[in-house]
């Protein structure tokens, strides 16, 4: 008896079928992956901008003031003005995350005033550094974080 | 099955484990994707929600210092609220359910403008609000506190939300609710100038212009220099105000025990009539020879020689065409030209012979005048309690005889008529010639001078018969100082006491000395024994600004100096209470500001060192001991007022007129308050959503 085999045309549909299956799944899955990695760098480039604004906060609006005024220095984790490489360094006091370092930070500060009230806007910019893995799954540049530190009565 | 191989149901099951494995794995890629839409979404609501809650952190801190320089304003609407307690924002006496329902929206454009230049900040509504959650009226040993004063909390309350067209879209909100106890105390509190107090108020000490609290006893134990120096001038001085401004003057005396000024010739005015010279009694010749003992004795020799010369008897003297009366003037008792005429040339002597009656010393210490209270003419409406006046009663007999004759009557023996003989020698009748002679007690005199009534006067005239014969029936003729009269221009109008509270909650006492002293809640104190360098670190004190920055009660905990690098300007309402205070410069409030300045010291000196003008209420009450003193080392120029247990004008700069001006600011017919909100968190709550 002889064998019946399948036609060259069902063979070319089966696999026209199993191909937009599969790359219909692969697509799925990068676009998940792409996903999953910028929620993540997100998320722990928004953690990194939230990190000086609780700092400065806890310094308070006269010493942010004397920083913004030039009449002292920042903390050297956490410059003003310009844009820098967060650091990893496991002998360091500061310990982040070891994809930290892979963003870069500029922190702002701007005064703002409304009458007699008197504040600083502290601004956090943290971006990927370039030509790092975070600049090709992060979707955005850059994400950034402000908050307010007002005068206060001594 | 017929039909059906072995191959070809290899084939079909191959194919369903293909479509099996598809489907499995389909299934977990979309199980991935969905894993990862949702990461997604964690992210981006962490995002919405870490940036709600920046906002909302922002705005807390907007919000604080919005209330808190509102409520440096005693004018503004923020302060009032919170000082009346208005039923808008206060959830102090409402139950928990309610306590939403109250407050009042407090601005936050700083927070809103951040917000506005955020992409999604613009989504998100931002609202804050401030209530009073609780409010105490009584202190710990359930006094209550004036009026409106207390301690409090108040609440406050920021929500970020995302905006009602984007609550699909945008999940994150965070709802912040912080709690800051704040003050209320009075600087300054109204007072009815026709009516006393009835409670005890912290400002009350700012009713006076002057206030000694022990006045009376520093009076008794100074022998009457503490009002009347030797060498120093004050002036109180109110000449513009209306009298609801007055500010009061109370010298420490305690009911029916008065204090004394002494009249000097600037306040004439205060003398009652008469104050120029008042004839009471004419006297005939006989009695002349009576109460001129010395005058007697010469006409009486020269009669005995004349009748011895014509072998006649002496019968009799007599005298016509003399003048001889009693007079009487009411003078101030500190002119130095006081009378430099008469038998007694040195006023003070005259004044001193005087005042015999009420002191036994040989110098006359206390006939200064060192104070003076005016608007005379307003008085009645300054003075508190008993002050009354001292003036000099010149009583003294004035005998002219220039223009008499002497007549001396001779009987010869074995006539019966007597011959009238005029004595005529010049020389005796000019020894009396227009002749003033004042008159003393004689008594007081001969106690105080071992035994010789006529020690001060001499023989010029006979004060025992004058006080037997003249002064027992009309006593006008006999010097003294008059300390009768109220020290009132042209009234004698009995003035009220002023009323006093026993420390800061109990009844009114009589005694002054027992008196409570200004500002004792301390608790309602804006902040306690900070140090100098603090003060300075505060912002409360500038030196090198040259200013003072005032709001509420400070405490010191050490002695400070102000003005030592020149004169201060202060803005504000408040008190800075320190174990000591010296001004070294001067001290004026901002111009176009309604601030008060007040310097306590709870005992210690209060030194002005300085000429330049003082605007503030200097007060030097203590506690425990009440050996308060302000002291002026320069000439005081005070817009203010002066408060001190002790006046001591001795330490005061001699030689200068010092002059206090009652500062009206201290006169309202409303309270001013200052609230002091702590910078303190004393309760936070943080509500983020959907994070």
């Amino acid at each position: 008896m002889k064998k019946r085999g399948f036609s060259l045309l069902e063979i070319i549909i089966a696999m026209a079928f199993l191909s937009v299956a599969i790359l219909s799944m692969f697509w799925m899955n990068r676009a998940s992956n792409q996903g999953s990695m910028d929620a993540y760098y997100e998320f722990l480039a928004f953690s990194l901008a939230r990190e000086p604004i609780e700092v400065f906060r806890g310094f308070g609006y006269d010493y942010l003031k004397m920083i913004a005024d030039g009449n002292i220095s920042p903390p050297a984790w956490y410059p003003v003005g310009v844009m820098k490489d967060i650091e990893f360094d496991l002998m360091s006091d500061m310990q982040y995350p070891a994809e930290a370092r892979l963003f870069q930070r500029l922190i702002e500060l701007t005064p703002v005033t409304a009458g007699k009230l008197k504040g600083m806007l502290i601004k956090v910019t943290v971006a990927a550094k370039g030509q790092s893995r975070v600049e090709v799954w992060m979707s955005r540049k850059a994400v950034s974080l402000e908050s307010l530190v007002m005068e206060r009565p001594k | 099955m017929p039909g059906v191989t072995g191959q070809s149901r290899r084939a079909g099951v191959a194919m369903f484990s293909a479509i099996f494995v598809m489907i499995i794995v389909g299934l977990l890629a979309m199980q991935f994707h969905y894993m990862t839409r949702q990461a997604q979404s964690t992210a981006f609501r962490f995002q919405t929600s870490e940036l709600a809650r920046q906002l909302a952190a922002s705005a807390m801190e907007e919000a604080f210092m919005y209330v808190h320089n509102e409520t440096e304003n005693p004018s503004g609407a923020l302060f009032n609220k919170l000082v009346s307690r208005s039923t808008e924002i206060d959830a102090s006496t409402t139950s928990l359910d309610n306590k939403n329902s109250k407050g009042t929206t407090i601005p936050v454009a700083l927070t809103l403008a951040q917000a506005a230049a955020m992409p999604i900040g613009s989504r998100l509504k931002i609202e804050a609000t401030a209530r009073i959650v609780d409010f105490r009226n009584t202190d710990s040993t359930g006094a209550r506190y004036y009026e409106n004063e207390g301690v409090g909390t108040i609440e406050l309350r920021v929500t970020v939300e995302p905006k009602p067209e984007f609550k699909k879209q945008l999940q994150g909100a965070c709802t912040i609710t912080r709690h800051h106890d704040y003050k209320v105390v009075t600087i300054v509190s109204r007072r009815d100038n026709s009516t006393q107090r009835n409670a005890y108020a912290n400002g009350f000490i700012l009713d006076y212009a002057l206030f000694v609290r022990n006045g009376q006893e520093e009076f008794e134990t100074s022998g009457g220099l503490s009002l009347n120096p030797v060498k120093q001038k004050l002036s109180v001085d109110q000449t513009g105000l209306s009298p609801s401004q007055f500010g009061k003057i109370y010298l420490g005396n305690r009911r029916n025990n008065s204090v004394y000024l002494n009249i000097g010739s600037a306040n004439t005015d205060f003398i009652p009539e008469p104050r120029k010279k008042e004839k009471m009694i004419e006297v005939d010749d006989q009695t002349v020879f009576k109460l001129l003992p010395q005058f007697f004795n010469q006409v009486k020799a020269q009669a005995q020689k004349i009748v011895n010369d014509k072998g006649a008897s002496l019968k009799g003297f007599s005298m016509n065409g003399h003048k001889a009366y009693f007079e009487y003037q009411r003078l101030p008792i500190t002119d130095e030209a006081l009378a430099p005429k008469g038998d007694l040339k040195d006023t003070r002597l005259l004044t001193h012979a005087a005042e015999l009656k009420y002191k036994n010393k040989k110098e006359s210490e206390e006939l200064f005048q060192g104070i003076r209270f005016l608007p005379e003419d307003s008085l009645t409406d300054i003075l508190e309690g008993d002050i009354r006046q001292r003036y000099f009663h010149h009583g003294y007999f004035y005998v002219d005889m220039s223009s008499c004759k002497i007549w001396v009557k001779a009987k010869k023996s074995g006539k019966s008529e007597s011959e009238t003989i005029e004595i005529t020698d010049p020389a005796l009748i000019n020894q009396f010639k227009n002749r003033l002679i004042p008159c003393f007690n004689a008594d007081h005199i001969a106690a105080v001078t071992g035994g010789s009534p006529n020690a001060i006067t001499g023989n010029s005239i006979d004060l025992v018969y004058l006080n037997n014969n003249i002064a027992n029936t009309n006593s006008d003729v006999l010097c003294r100082i008059d300390a009768e009269n109220r020290y009132l221009k042209g009234s004698n109008t009995t003035l009220a006491h002023p009323g006093m509270f026993h420390f800061r909650n109990a009844g009114s006492v009589d005694d002054p000395t027992l008196s409570s002293v200004p500002f004792a809640h301390i608790n309602l104190w804006a902040r306690r024994l900070v140090t100098r360098k603090q003060l300075e670190e505060f912002d409360i004190y500038r030196p090198d600004q040259k200013k003072l920055n005032l709001r509420g009660v400070v405490e010191l905990s050490e002695a400070i100096t102000l003005g030592e690098t020149g004169d201060l300007e202060y803005e504000g309402c408040g008190v800075i209470v320190a174990p000591g205070i010296t001004l070294q410069g001067g001290l004026k409030r901002k111009a176009g500001t309604d601030s008060i300045c007040v310097l306590l010291t709870r005992g210690q000196a209060l030194q002005v060192n300085t000429e330049s003008r003082v605007e503030a209420a200097l007060v030097s009450l203590g506690r425990n001991d009440r050996n308060g003193q302000v002291i002026a080392g320069k000439k005081l120029d005070l817009l203010g007022c002066v408060a001190a247990d002790n006046l001591n004008l001795a330490k005061w700069a001699e030689g200068v007129d010092h002059k206090i001006v009652y500062d009206p600011a201290f006169k309202r017919n409303n309270d001013l308050y200052q609230v002091n909100i702590a910078r303190w968190v004393t309760f936070e709550r943080m509500v983020e959503q959907d994070e």
